[in-house]
């Protein structure tokens, strides 16, 4: 099977536009992992010794 | 005439066509621009100044060889006209081991450059010194741009293919849309092997000229929006454990998708995946001897392999203008993105940030901050153009994937 250069130009630019999309849902699906891990914030914790 | 035989790179003058004489001299001069330009900042010293020296020198220092010696640049009456630096054209074993001991990059061309190890060698560097902070933190920002941004790379194929270039060939020359030296040197080098030296050339002159191109270009954005603030201190943090996952899991994808292109990714990545691990010792070798020696090698061998048979292929014109359409288009793409994702999103967004998607990293990043401050001295846009020039990379190495697997679909 052949293409036109324009409509191969097309679906090359489809699939950059896909696969682009997907990293960025990569990137999501990672962020909310690491959201998910991050141990929730040391309210109760009590002052250390230096007072910082 | 007799005496001219000493200096046997004025006497090749001498034996060899007219048409020839005034290619090498045109390439000695235009070597010697490079250097000139290089030395003035105007043009990427770090690789046009080894090219323009190597230009100079295989230009000049032609001789003519023994008759023994098969394979030299040109036939002369006098014997074969060649030179000690390299010969790309080597065709067969025998030739192949009487070069390598004989021209003294040979070598380098043969084991570095036909296989795309150097191009690998570089991309492995930059993956080490690549900033992917505002990727992670913006990646819808910053995919969205640098697809717009492929623009060239995605228009110049047909451009190219109706300008009576073949399909390998007018994919390789699209590539220089993408803004990516090594990558134009491993797309040419898999898809389009004869004129991989020019096109690489091309690409490179036309990324060292992007940097001071590129403002005029950006002043199609009007003022208003070129000198619209982002507050950098709003990025959020990004955990080093998310950088290293995203490194080794966007990697993994792309090799179950173009292995054709997968060394290319596997390079960048792993200067990444290095970086990010914080392999401190790996870091200081890929981003420094590893990525400045294979950059000097990278000009100095492409200088080399400039030879005056090059700027006698009929098609070197056509390709210096596929090239600078192909960045145009890219540039124009870039900031049509930049402007449609400001009408898109409610923060404030400087258009600009579309020109740096086109990748070239980091210096497209640096010409949309110097726009920027341009007009407004307060305009700090340099953290966030980085998500987009890096992004433009990851997107110009798909589509080379896709063009090196597809180019059957194109008769190629």
């Amino acid at each position: 099977m052949e293409f036109h250069p324009i409509v191969f130009a097309l679906i090359a630019y489809g699939v950059a536009a896909v696969i682009a999309a997907c990293v960025a849902l990569i990137v999501r699906v990672i962020a909310a992992i690491v959201q998910r891990k991050k141990p929730p914030a040391d309210e109760g914790a009590p002052p250390s010794p230096e007072g910082g | 005439m007799f005496f001219l035989e000493f200096f046997q790179g004025l006497y090749t003058f001498t034996i060899t066509e007219p048409d020839i004489v005034i290619g090498r001299l045109v390439l000695v001069a235009l070597g010697l621009l490079f250097i000139y330009l290089s030395y003035k900042k105007v043009l990427e010293a770090l690789i046009m100044l080894p090219l323009g020296l190597g230009m100079i020198a295989v230009n000049a220092g032609l001789m003519v060889m023994e008759a023994s010696q098969v394979g030299g640049l040109l036939m002369t009456e006098a014997g074969p006209v060649g030179n000690l630096f390299v010969n790309p054209m080597a065709g067969n074993l025998n030739e192949l081991m009487y070069f390598l001991q004989i021209d003294f990059l040979q070598p380098i061309y043969t084991f570095m450059f036909s296989n795309g190890l150097i191009a690998c060698l570089v991309f492995m560097g930059i993956g080490a010194i690549t900033d992917i902070d505002i990727l992670l933190a913006r990646p819808g920002m910053s995919l969205f741009l640098a697809v717009f941004a492929e623009l060239g790379t995605i228009a110049t194929l047909p451009i190219a293919m109706g300008m009576g270039l073949l399909p390998n060939e007018a994919a390789a020359i699209a590539l220089v849309g993408g803004a990516d030296g090594p990558m134009v040197l491993y797309g040419s080098l898999m898809m389009a092997k004869d004129l991989f030296v020019p096109i690489t050339v091309v690409a490179y002159v036309y990324l060292g000229i992007c940097y001071a191109g590129f403002p005029f270009l950006a002043r199609i954005i009007p003022k208003r929006l070129r000198m619209i603030e982002m507050d950098w201190r709003t990025i959020p943090q990004v955990p080093a454990g998310a950088k290293f996952a995203f490194c080794i899991a966007t990697f993994t994808l792309l090799a179950f998708l173009f292995p054709v292109a997968t060394p290319l990714f596997a390079s960048f990545f792993l200067g990444l995946a290095v970086k990010e691990a914080g392999i401190t010792r790996f870091v200081e070798f890929l981003s420094g001897p590893l990525l400045y020696g294979a950059t000097l090698f990278l000009g100095f061998t492409l200088g080399a392999l400039l030879g005056v048979d090059i700027i006698l292929n009929p098609k070197v014109l056509l390709l210096l203008a596929l090239g600078v359409i192909a960045l145009l288009l890219s540039g124009l793409g870039g900031i049509a993105g930049g402007l449609i994702f400001g009408k898109i999103t409610k923060k404030p967004f400087n258009p600009l940030l579309g020109l740096a998607a086109v990748s070239c990293v980091p210096t497209t990043a640096k010409v949309a901050q110097k726009c920027a401050l341009q007009v407004n001295k307060k305009a700090m846009i340099l953290p966030f153009a980085m998500g987009p020039c890096v992004a433009g990379v990851i997107t110009t190495a798909i589509i080379t994937g896709v063009y090196i697997s597809g180019l059957k679909f194109l008769g190629g």
